[in-house]
């Protein structure tokens, strides 16, 4: 069957009530999540990704995307409304989405960025589709030193989810795989790290540790903080034509670069989204109106996260690569339900991922629905109390914790996790790098001792085979543009900034 | 500092590696090869760290933003009920439980209104017990009450 044929049989399965029905709470939730301030969607996804266990792979997988790119579209409304952004991709809108605000344009700015977010994630999962198979058919000819190549090729991405420091970064891996060790060995039954407790030789489950790390953790932070949020009204709400002309241009643009931007391993879409408006300010005309209220300000970053959302499906899908936090928590839940992410998925469970692809196209169009009319609704939910959100939260998070394996055990490990979470987000060591080794450490192991018992433990194995030497080089330079781009090139604009300028 | 608990911590994860029994395998093939490179890691990262901190000056390190002393206390305060509530969940069962642990986070947190808090409180409680235990049929503690 070709790509097309394909993409309809996806189309009718995700068109199944069950299937309709979670592509809507995904986009749902994830419009709330990007909208309200403190929980992002790594944690949204963190926190409902067990609750999923009880339903279909396929109907599980669309909700958890939903509220991926559900997420992305409305991390843009508290950011034009409140001058607060709902998740970190959103950041760069603020600079112009909140002046527009303030100028009474709050109604077309969050149009501008609904229909960006929809033209952009609707392209781009284009790409998606016609991009994700022939990859994946290019590395079904894979054996254990190709995959070890991959990986090396996935841990390129450590430098894009070190945030500050590369040194911290390298050490929230080194633990992620330490965690991942203990237990019992997968190829010869030793314990490893276990201290004599028979609780440990089942290992330390990845969902206590997602859930502990990003959501408990999230909770305890945001506590310190408990202020409420003072937001502009919305007036007109659609764009004149001037004005979508205006920012067409940019919109095409920030598609193009979101999307390919967000294949390459460590560009994730909030670098993408800075670098969108920056390029887009770069071309203007009139670059002094940028920070001022510029609608192309607004349409490119909302445009290029949505683009690299759907751009980071294309490694995720065909190679196993989660190129963002997210997607490395998205891939654990793959892992749950026994999917390997990679080139086998395409090949095994077309249904599957035909179907969830499918489901996007559906639920891109949802998003926009949910964010152009409902507007209004989305602005009143800012103004819920923490108070009662963050414990409601909580339950949410023991109750999944809990369910995965009917375990009490697992719930402590999550609040261990969560101290250890909060502690790390104080001295600024990234929890991302630590989950995308829980994941893909144990793989990285069992490939690299099976590589080696191919070869009688010569390491020249990873050398002679071209594949495996060509993932190599791609990690290597891929790591190296990576640090290039942090440590060498100047930013464009950064939070920073952003900072000076509110303030 | 962190640096260093990170050598000290490679340094013990060597240690323990090294005592894993090969198995019969090579070493490089056994289950304490992995482990062995991986304390290495630790050791290098945590010597970088090190150095690191001796040679930056004070003025260009970010120091660690702790909270003021109120919103520790708030911190340390939603933790402590977060470990009273999964601790008191096999005692009085996830419905009791969660109905008095939301009551004292709300009020933790800064809810003020009893009247409010409660209801919202017991509403989310049942609401939450009938999802997950009648209708997703989870198996949640029962504790004292017996469901």
């Amino acid at each position: 069957m070709d790509t097309l044929g394909h993409l309809l049989k996806g189309l009718a399965l995700a068109a199944a009530p069950l299937n309709l029905g979670f592509a809507f709470l995904g986009a749902l939730l994830g419009t709330l999540i990007g909208v309200l301030p403190g929980i992002g969607p790594t944690a949204g996804i963190a926190i409902l990704l067990p609750l999923t266990a009880v339903l279909p792979p396929a109907t599980a997988i669309i909700m958890l995307a939903g509220i991926y790119y559900g997420a992305m579209y409305g991390g843009s409304t508290t950011s034009i409304l409140v001058n607060v952004p709902g998740e970190a991709a959103s950041v760069i809108t603020c600079l112009d989405g909140y002046q527009l605000a303030k100028q009474g344009k709050a109604g077309v700015a969050l149009a501008i960025a609904a229909i960006s977010s929809f033209v952009a994630g609707t392209l781009s999962l284009i790409g998606l589709t016609f991009f994700a198979p022939p990859l994946a058919d290019l590395a079904l000819a894979f054996g254990p030193p190709e995959y070890v190549g991959l990986m090396c090729l996935s841990f390129s991405v450590i430098v894009g989810l070190s945030e500050q420091s590369l040194v911290k970064g390298l050490v929230s891996t080194l633990a992620g795989f330490l965690v991942a060790l203990i237990g019992l060995d997968p190829i010869t039954g030793a314990a490893r790290f276990t201290f004599g407790s028979v609780q440990l030789l089942g290992g330390i489950d990845l969902i206590s540790v997602v859930v502990g790390l990003f959501a408990i953790s999230e909770l305890m932070e945001n506590t310190e903080e408990l202020g409420a949020a003072i937001y502009q009204k919305i007036t007109r709400l659609y764009p004149t034509l001037k004005e979508l002309r205006e920012s067409a241009g940019a919109i095409l643009r920030s598609t193009f670069e979101g999307f390919f931007l967000g294949l390459l391993p460590g560009c994730g879409p909030t670098i993408i989204s800075f670098l969108s408006y920056d390029i887009e300010k770069k071309i203007s005309k009139n670059p002094g109106k940028f920070g001022h209220g510029a609608l192309e300000g607004v349409a490119a970053p909302e445009g290029a996260n949505n683009a690299a959302t759907s751009g980071g499906f294309v490694p995720l899908f065909s190679l196993g690569i989660p190129t963002t936090a997210p997607l490395a928590v998205l891939l654990s839940g793959l892992m749950i339900y026994g999917l390997q992410p990679g080139p086998v998925l395409f090949k095994e469970h077309p249904d599957f991922v035909w179907t969830v692809i499918a489901s996007m196209y559906i639920g891109n169009v949802m998003l926009l629905i949910l964010n152009l009319p409902l507007v209004g609704i989305w602005a009143k939910i800012i103004t819920i109390p923490y108070y009662y959100l963050a414990p409601l939260v909580f339950v949410f998070c023991f109750v999944g914790t809990f369910s995965i394996r009917n375990s009490m055990f697992d719930v402590w490990m999550a609040l261990l996790f969560g101290v250890i979470g909060y502690f790390m987000r104080k001295f600024k060591f990234p929890a991302a790098p630590m989950v995308l080794a829980l994941i893909l450490g144990p793989l990285l192991e069992k490939t690299v001792r099976q590589s080696l018992q191919m070869s009688g433990g010569k390491a020249s194995i990873f050398f002679t085979r071209p594949i495996a030497v060509g993932l190599l080089l791609l990690a290597i330079l891929a790591l190296g543009l990576s640090i290039y781009a942090r440590y060498f090139r100047k930013p464009a604009r950064d939070s920073s900034t952003l900072e000076r300028k509110e303030g | 500092m962190l640096g260093l608990l990170f050598a000290v911590i490679g340094a013990a994860v060597i240690g323990l590696s090294l005592a894993i029994p090969s198995q019969g395998l090579e070493k490089s093939l056994g289950p304490g090869f992995f482990p062995m490179w991986l304390g290495g890691g630790f050791v290098v990262c945590g010597l970088f760290q090190v150095v690191g901190a001796i040679f930056s000056s004070k003025s260009t390190s970010k120091p660690v933003m702790w909270p003021p002393k109120d919103a520790a206390l708030r911190v340390a305060g939603f933790l402590g009920l977060a470990l009273f509530y999964v601790a008191s969940q096999e005692i009085l069962g996830f419905l009791l439980a969660t109905l008095v642990s939301l009551v004292l986070m709300f009020r933790l947190l800064g809810a003020r209104r009893w009247v409010e808090m409660s209801t919202i409180a017991v509403v989310s409680s049942i609401g939450a017990f009938l999802v997950f235990k009648l209708w997703l049929g989870m198996s949640l503690p029962a504790g004292i009450l017996g469901f």
